[in-house]
């Protein structure tokens, strides 16, 4: 059974990844990248996407050479003890905030949209327990789940938010620059939030049962997601117009909004939205604990990951209720998904110039 | 499996069930319009707001008798809309609630103050739909909450049908609250609202104003606002007449659909739009002896239909750049979009479009596709 619950298949890991991926960001990056970036919002997420492709490249790169170890014992075995654990700790420490702030996030939207007078706190103890339920279950479990969800997920979301192309605007998309190359880097900068999660990889790569098409499922989820958060930019911005986006907080589900059915009683089809939306958030806390836990077990080297789920809730939920409004949240999002982007990069590449060294010493 | 401890499981099913945000159709006041007048207050609005009357609305001898509307207005004097909602939440026994409302009205005393700091609470509020009609009243708009057709039911909605379907006769414009704060948000030069006027027992859309900025420049009757829609690609009916000689061949033209194509000319003196124009449509009446088809009568009532509608256009556009000095036409877009660096210099459009822009019609084609089911 335990064997069972640690391998999972190449598209498997895609989803795995996606999933990680899929969470806020959706709803928001038309927004960020249209508020940085003007009218060439869809260029500086294509920007990002394309980054964020070639920073899996150089994870699955590193981690290949050492098929059945996570970054904890890579870093560790290159690193040295005392400085290989620090790296892991910072590591560590990045993920399990954006986790809080990310189920901060999801509290707000909830109560924006679905829940205005449950209390924000209940909303996100009870997304947490269950994902602390689903956690525990190991990762294969997971990645079937997230296998199952994802297709439906995408494909009514999606559904939903092509609707909205009706009556929109594609010269909305001009002028090509928007607010010019300096508009354009910044909004690759916001941006990233959307596309922070694929990172996982760096824990879950020794799981795959055939570690030599991690490159390929990586890949894959990385441009799968480009492509989508592509697609929403372009729709909300020909919807709206860049200056409207760059109003929206949610933009996503506004963009929903402006559907109309015929019929009275059908005239609102964002609870499709919503209801996709709720499970990929649950999934994706579910995969952020798996990771956290998964993390934690490695560093202080105990066999079992289960063990480290319950613990991690009280500090998630800490986190989640550290900003005290929403402006703070959007600027711990920014800061936070910045911050594990650009360490994750100099780890990732610091490893791999490392490895490459001693592994041509130890070849020599 | 089942382990004795997790039968103390079970009460917790009592404890946590429930629920916060339960929502029962009777405690809440669906608010299907909402009208802004201008008081005399200075800064304030006038806030309206109808709300049907869920249980009676279905039920028969409803209300004071025969001829009574299942709808209650009520209204208020504020400084902001959510202050002004206020005092008509405490005359009620229910909640508030805007995911349902249909129209925005303004009076055309209120438009011509700055209108778009009234309209964020629309826009913030997270269940108020964008695409609520928008339109601007002769008069009191809060009116318009109540008048309707004696046929129909809920004012509100005939005057959000009214709005969606008058598109269709080319004489308004059809703007959705989205379309409103696009136009807001982008800070573009100018904008049309549909121009409703209330009668006694019916609403008439009688063309459309025009927004300068943020506030009211004009307005423009129905044939006048044809003439701008023809620039803006959306009229898709409507009829033309043509007199003919001495009345005798009297003829009405049924728009079937229209395209347009702009091109901006970028000359020494400013900008010249040439604009591509095809018309179809069809021949539904007819006073003249000789059969439509045929080759003569159709050329000859083609040109003479594109005379027309060249007149229409021309007439719009002298008037929205002589009197009112505003770009309704969505011309400044084409240049923003396409050579936004000259659109920054230009800096004010409006004056610009107003002194150094010619709207040119090198290629409009009138086609009488059909005839009805006469020759």
């Amino acid at each position: 059974m335990q064997a069972d619950n640690e391998q999972i298949s190449a598209s498997q890991l895609t989803f795995l990844l996606v999933n990680a991926i899929t969470g806020i960001g959706v709803l928001v990056i038309p927004a960020r990248a249209a508020k940085a970036a003007g009218s060439a919002g869809w260029l500086a997420v294509l920007v990002t996407g394309l980054i964020c492709t070639l920073l899996v490249w150089l994870i699955v790169r590193l981690c290949r050479k050492y098929p059945d170890q996570t970054i904890v014992e890579i870093s560790i075995g290159l690193l040295g003890k005392p400085l290989g654990l620090f790296s892991v700790s910072i590591l560590f420490l990045l993920w399990l905030a954006t986790t809080g702030f990310i189920l901060r996030t999801f509290g707000e939207i909830n109560r924006d949209f679905l829940l205005p007078r449950t209390p924000i706190e209940i909303v996100m103890v009870g997304t947490l327990l269950a994902s602390v339920y689903l956690a525990r279950k190991g990762i294969e479990p997971l990645a079937r789940l997230s296998m199952v969800a994802y297709p439906i997920s995408v494909t009514l979301g999606l559904g939903v938010v092509l609707l909205s192309l009706i009556g929109s605007d594609l010269t909305n998309l001009l002028p090509l620059w928007g607010k010019g190359l300096a508009g354009i880097g910044l909004g690759v900068v916001n941006s990233l939030f959307a596309f922070m999660g694929f990172e996982v990889l760096l824990v879950l790569m020794p799981f795959l049962n055939k570690p030599n098409v991690a490159l390929r499922a990586g890949i894959t989820a990385t441009l799968g997601i480009t492509a989508l958060n592509l697609l929403l930019t372009v729709i909300c911005l020909a919807a709206f117009g860049a200056a409207t986006v760059g109003k929206m907080l949610w933009p996503t589900i506004l963009v929903v909004r402006n559907v109309e059915l015929p019929g009275f009683f059908l005239e609102r089809v964002d609870v499709f939205i919503f209801s996709v939306w709720l499970i990929e958030i649950f999934l994706l806390q579910s995969i952020m604990l798996y990771v956290l836990s998964l993390t934690l077990s490695r560093i202080f080297n105990v066999h079992e990951q289960k063990i480290f789920v319950w613990p991690l809730v009280p500090v998630i939920y800490f986190f989640s209720l550290f900003p005290l409004n929403i402006s703070q949240l959007a600027t711990f999002n920014t800061f936070f998904s910045v911050a594990l982007m650009a360490y994750v990069f100099v780890q990732v590449l610091l490893l791999s110039l490392l490895a490459t060294r001693k592994g041509g010493r130890a070849g020599a | 499996m089942l382990r004795w401890w997790s039968l103390l499981l079970v009460p917790l099913v009592l404890l946590t069930s429930g629920c916060w945000d339960r929502i029962e159709v009777e405690e809440r006041a669906y608010v299907l319009g909402l009208a802004m007048d201008l008081p005399e207050n200075e800064g304030k609005r006038k806030i309206s707001i109808a709300i049907p009357v869920v249980q009676e609305s279905g039920a028969e001898g409803s209300g004071n008798g025969g001829g009574s509307v299942p709808l209650t207005i009520l209204s208020s004097t504020a400084s902001t809309v959510l202050d002004g909602l206020v005092p008509l939440q405490n005359k009620l026994n229910k909640e508030l609630f805007f995911g349902h409302q249909k129209v925005l009205v303004f009076s055309e005393a209120c438009a011509a103050k700055p209108i778009i700091p009234w309209v964020d609470f629309f826009e913030r509020v997270a269940n108020i739909p964008r695409s609520i009609m928008v339109a601007v009243c002769q008069g009191e708009a809060a009116k318009a909450l109540e008048t309707s057709l004696p046929s129909e039911q809920l004012p509100p909605l005939y005057l959000h049908q009214l709005l969606k379907d008058i598109a269709q006769t080319g004489s308004a414009p059809y703007r959705t609250f989205n379309d409103l704060m696009v136009f807001a948000h982008e800070k573009r030069p100018g904008f049309m609202l549909p121009l409703i006027k209330v009668n006694k027992d019916n609403i008439e859309v009688i063309g459309s104003a025009v927004l300068k900025e943020n506030s009211l420049a004009g307005t423009l009757t129905s044939r006048e606002t044809r003439g701008a829609l023809w620039l803006t690609g959306e009229v898709q009916g409507g009829v033309i007449d043509l007199p003919g000689v001495d009345g005798q061949n009297r003829l009405s033209f049924l728009i079937g659909d229209s395209r347009r194509l702009i091109r901006p000319r970028y000359t020494e003196k400013g900008i010249t739009f040439e604009v591509k124009l095809i018309v179809e449509g069809s021949v539904e009446e007819y006073f003249g002896k000789r059969n439509v088809i045929n080759a003569e009568t159709t050329a000859q009532a083609e040109a003479e239909l594109a005379r027309q509608i060249r007149k229409e256009i021309a007439g719009t556009v002298a008037k929205l750049q002589k009197e009112f000095g505003t770009d309704a036409l969505g011309l400044g877009e084409f240049v923003r979009k396409r050579n936004p660096k000259l659109y920054r210099q230009i800096g004010d459009w409006n004056h610009y479009f107003a002194n150094q822009v010619e709207v040119k019609l090198t290629d409009l084609s009138v086609q009488i596709r059909r005839t009805g089911v006469l020759r």
